[in-house]
């Protein structure tokens, strides 16, 4: 092992503003520490699960998008207008391609630039998933992926780990009828549910009178002394524009995820950060091939 | 515990045979000794996995007391102990080590780091000011 990949090692203990000082000690460390950078820490950790599609731009690109738009939207549509449908999401479960969502699918979603993006909610989406198995509270194995159908770069977004916060992957039995709002989900099972409802239209014990849907959903906030990515993977979410404009309630929601005392809310686990996936995974390249 | 010394002892080697020597050209005897010291407490006693990141500059609040007080070592040692760790091969002292030197880290400002380790500055201004940029929203909150 080089100097560099020891140095690596103990940049990997560190967070990621520690990070980012050690780029500015010397030329080498900045080598080092950039390589280590703030995207590591989510992936390394066990509920690691969301990433957005930062490997399309360098981390610095991606810090200004941050202090100007604050939102993972205008990350992604940071280019001129016609240029944002070049992304295409993809659905991988258990290793095999099972949807797609199409620019034009996503580019008319109504989401609220200035407080969070709404993952991919397309209900045809969803159906392709909730169409997979019989058994509608089985776990499966997701991977959101995000193409770049300009530079075929393709980054994951979302990985579903089986987290043991998630209450349908920790707690089946209850979650099947008495799922209550707050209750936390990972992607896979946000996805599922949102999915299912979204495509049987029927009986939905998680819809309250609103017409509100499981989903989870993103959300950039200065927090501390840190910008910090926070994976909110709550509550009960709509595709109601009007619903989605609620910031106060959003706030709750958020203040209530970030004060939980579950896992994946305690404040350690809110500094930790995401890994750019630069260039096309061999997973994705067997996807794609 | 160690990697390297488990792939030197035949695998046929049985505990009646005579003591082997096994060399370890890299690593210099006290250093030995005290990576010896941290795998016979590991054996008794294994060290707690350390959280990424460090919730703490502590090593007091990172890992056991008693690691804690191993690693509790001037520069020059513990940094011979992560070279031993890693020609070693031996994880879980090559992560406390590493973890050590982070949390020497953590929290520092650069010039705080660059006089922690004696480290030169040598960017020239304008390499600086760009790099410092680039990294600005870290110094922000």
């Amino acid at each position: 092992m080089q100097t560099t990949e020891l140095r690596l090692e103990v940049f990997g203990f560190l967070d990621a503003t520690s990070v980012a000082r050690c780029q500015v000690v010397c030329s080498d460390w900045r080598e080092t520490a950039s390589e280590s950078s703030v995207w590591t820490y989510l992936c390394s950790s066990d509920f690691a699960a969301a990433r957005p599609c930062i490997g399309l731009m360098r981390p610095q690109d991606l810090y200004k998008s941050f202090a100007t738009h604050r939102t993972l939207a205008d990350v992604w549509y940071d280019d001129e207008p016609p240029k944002k449908t070049r992304f295409r999401i993809i659905a991988v479960v258990d290793g095999n391609v099972v949807g797609t969502l199409k620019p034009s699918q996503y580019d008319n979603k109504v989401v609220d630039p200035d407080r969070y993006w709404v993952p991919c909610c397309d209900s045809g989406f969803e159906a392709s998933l909730f169409d997979l198995t019989d058994e509608p509270m089985a776990h499966l194995s997701l991977q959101i992926w995000c193409l770049d159908e300009e530079t075929r770069n393709c980054v994951l977004l979302v990985e579903d780990q089986r987290p043991s916060w998630c209450t349908i992957c920790t707690d089946n039995p209850r979650m099947a009828k008495y799922l209550q709002r707050g209750d936390l989900l990972c992607f896979g099972h946000s996805f599922r549910y949102l999915g299912a409802y979204a495509t049987m239209g029927a009986y939905d014990p998680t819809r309250d009178d609103e017409g509100r849907y499981m989903s989870g959903y993103m959300h950039f906030r200065k927090n501390g002394d840190i910008f910090e990515l926070v994976r909110v993977q709550l509550l009960v979410m709509t595709l109601n524009s009007e619903f989605c404009r609620d910031q106060a309630y959003l706030e709750r929601c958020l203040w209530r995820a970030c004060n939980s005392a579950k896992p994946p809310f305690s404040k350690s686990h809110l500094r930790q950060l995401y890994k750019p996936h630069n260039g096309i995974d061999d997973i994705t390249a067997s996807v794609f091939l | 515990m160690s990697e390297l010394v488990k792939t030197m002892i035949p695998e046929e080697a049985d505990d009646d045979e005579e003591a082997q020597e096994i060399p370890l050209p890299n690593v210099k005897s006290h250093v030995l000794s005290k990576v010896i010291e941290f795998c016979r407490r590991y054996t008794e006693d294994p060290m707690a996995e350390i959280e990424k990141p460090l919730k703490s500059a502590n090593m007091h609040e990172v890992v056991q007391e008693w690691y804690a007080k191993y690693v509790d070592v001037d520069q020059e040692l513990l940094f011979e102990l992560i070279l031993a760790a890693n020609y070693m091969d031996i994880k879980p002292l090559l992560d406390l080590t590493c973890a050590t030197v982070a949390s020497m880290i953590k929290g520092k400002t650069p010039e705080e780091i660059r006089k922690t380790f004696n480290i030169v500055n040598d960017f020239t201004p304008e390499e600086e000011a760009q790099v410092r940029e680039e990294n600005k929203w870290c110094e922000e909150a």
